[in-house]
């Protein structure tokens, strides 16, 4: 990384921590927030998809488990956050391993196929599992309860907790592509059947970061319940895979910072134009097939062709 | 059970129908159209718009699959003709793309709510096969298909733009390379795809309900159809139709609430045996 963008990026996240007290606008330090929880989410699909070249249409099922598990255990069994997120990470990771495990014993077509069949069989069971999900009504009421003993109920506070985690889970990545694993997946991305032929068992890496895409996706959902304050079916609706593909594509994908400004643009976007018409979709939807057919590196390829023209001059 | 037996051949003709679409498609294109469900309902709610403007169902039956025909035909030309070069990553998330434009179209023009599509006169009633009551309906649907599938081998086996079409899908660089516009040839057999998820749509719209959500319920069946029978293949399609339609039949009769479960395991089971499903083949690409 050019020394350069570590400072903006350093510049920013300050920025962003100071934000609530400059700015006490509850409208922004929520929108924030959401910008936030989505970036997690989207992070954890750009491995998948941007590194790996594993296309999955069904991540909202783990989104939905994530948040299922966490409003079960904040609402009813009067849990902290923090032990309800761990919770939540670890049932979303054993999702992960099940779906991941039979989706990855194949690829390309069929895996996005099998996952988006997975991710409609979560759909399914948190509409008919009513004693456990409420079924079409969802769970309402739930509290923000406690992360480590501080208490989460005000905005703020569940702000600088998503913006924590954004931020520590995008170092994270950031560490795990460039070290020798992160190789790896990056070479399966580029040509699956020459690492596998190199000696690397494709398929464990393949599972491995099913799972950390997983774990992020439940730690997202785990997130956003609490912060809407209910959970329903609509969170594991295939419309929200859809969601964080656009967020990941959009932004550029292969880039870890990419999806959080795809989840920023879409979330910012989906405000400026749901205030005239409900159905933002047909717009967004739009926007990612220009994307799909002229800017398929999105928001990042177009600034870093734009930089390296100038530099050129 | 007789009664239940033929429901569940009913569900897998239209499933079958919805398939062959799919197969076309990635025969030739070597792509999995996710936009297909959302044609399906395309295909449903344009039909229930002209069911009430022109009263007449046969008709309707005539026009919808064309409109989509010229709609999927559109989608090629504009849409995915300029993604062929690029990995078929681009060209997957374009459908998928679609489908989200399609889905929210429907819900701006139609609304949320479920349509009252009113069953035809002529599907009134229901016929006494070995004392069993069969209602018109799904004998209509059984022999139609069939009808329609047969003319549809017989169209690919033997006419000239059949064979065009088998041609492109076994070699395109070679059906190229002797004259055949193969630009042309994928853009028929997408509206011809189209043009089957729609007239699927039409058909199913008499039974099934007419809301919103039917497009991502039925393209999930579709997928696992073509996945337990294998990509590609219209013997595996039938197979797979006809199992998962008599699983649906079964199962939403003797375990309401688990019927989809039961298909979901089944699917599972399949693909940890046999990854490429039971008539899958290894494809090399072209």
């Amino acid at each position: 990384m050019k020394s350069v963008n570590i400072v903006i990026g350093v510049i920013l996240a300050v920025l962003l921590y100071l934000f609530p007290i400059i700015s006490p606008s509850s409208f922004l330090t929520y929108l924030l927030t959401q910008i936030f929880i989505f970036g997690l989410f989207a992070i954890g699909y750009d491995l998948l998809l941007g590194y790996t070249g594993m296309l999955s249409f069904g991540q909202a099922g783990l989104f939905g488990i994530g948040a299922y598990t966490c409003t079960i255990l904040v609402k009813n069994y009067s849990c902290s956050l923090s032990l309800a997120l761990l919770i939540a990470i670890i049932i979303t990771c054993g999702a992960s391993i099940v779906i991941g495990f039979i989706s990855i014993q194949t690829s390309g077509i069929y895996f996005a196929m099998l996952t988006l069949v997975f991710g409609q069989l979560i759909y399914e069971i948190s509409l008919k599992a009513v004693k456990l999900t409420g079924g079409a009504d969802g769970i309402v009421g739930v509290p923000r309860s406690t992360f480590f003993f501080i208490d989460m109920s005000s905005d703020s506070t569940f702000y600088y907790l998503t913006l924590s985690l954004l931020v520590g889970f995008f170092l994270l990545s950031r560490i795990l592509i460039l070290s020798p694993f992160g190789q790896v997946l990056r070479a399966i991305g580029a040509n699956e059947e020459r690492t596998r032929l190199l000696g690397y068992r494709t398929k464990n890496f393949k599972l491995i970061v099913f799972c950390i895409s997983g774990i992020l996706a439940g730690l997202a959902g785990g997130l956003f319940a609490p912060f809407l304050g209910c959970s329903a079916p609509a969170l594991s609706h295939w419309s929200i895979s859809g969601d964080v593909v656009m967020m990941t594509l959009i932004g550029g994908k292969g880039t870890l910072i990419g999806p959080i400004l795809g989840s920023a643009f879409i979330h910012i976007l989906k405000d400026v134009i749901g205030s005239y018409t409900e159905y933002w979709m047909i717009i967004f939807g739009l926007i990612f097939v220009i994307f799909v057919l002229l800017v398929p590196e999105g928001i990042v390829g177009l600034l870093k062709s734009i930089v390296s023209t100038k530099e050129l001059r | 059970m007789e009664a239940l037996f033929i429901y569940g051949l009913t569900i897998g003709a239209l499933l079958f129908l919805l398939a062959l679409g799919l197969t076309l498609i990635f025969g030739l294109l070597d792509v999995i159209n996710f936009a297909h469900g959302a044609l399906y309902m395309l295909g449903a709610y344009i039909g229930y718009t002209f069911v009430t403007i022109i009263g007449n169902y046969w008709v309707t039956v005539l026009i919808v699959p064309l409109a989509l025909a010229v709609i999927g035909g559109l989608i090629e030309i504009i849409a995915l003709r300029p993604l062929y070069k690029k990995s078929i990553l681009y060209q997957l998330l374009l459908t998928f793309g679609l489908t989200l434009i399609i889905h929210d179209l429907i819900k701006m023009f139609w609304g949320t709510n479920q349509l009252p599509f009113e069953t035809p006169e002529i599907f009134y009633g229901a016929i006494s096969i070995f004392d069993v009551l069969i209602p018109n309906y799904r004998i209509f649907v059984i022999v139609f298909v069939t009808f329609l599938v047969i003319a549809m081998g017989l169209f690919l086996q033997k006419t000239k733009v059949g064979i065009l079409i088998r041609a492109s899908s076994a070699n395109r660089k070679m059906a190229a390379a002797l004259g055949v516009d193969v630009k042309r040839v994928f853009t028929g057999t997408f509206a011809l795809g189209t043009g089957l998820a729609g007239l699927s749509g039409i058909i199913a719209a008499v039974t099934f309900p007419v809301n919103p959500g039917m497009g991502a319920m039925v393209l999930v069946d579709c997928f696992i159809v073509v996945v337990l029978g294998g990509l590609g293949s219209f013997k595996g399609a039938l197979l797979g139709a006809l199992l998962i339609g008599e699983a649906r039949a079964f199962g939403d009769y003797y375990l309401p609430e688990y019927a989809s479960f039961v298909i979901y395991v089944l699917m599972g089971c399949v693909l940890l045996l046999r990854p490429r499903g039971l008539f899958g083949e290894m494809r090399v690409h072209k």
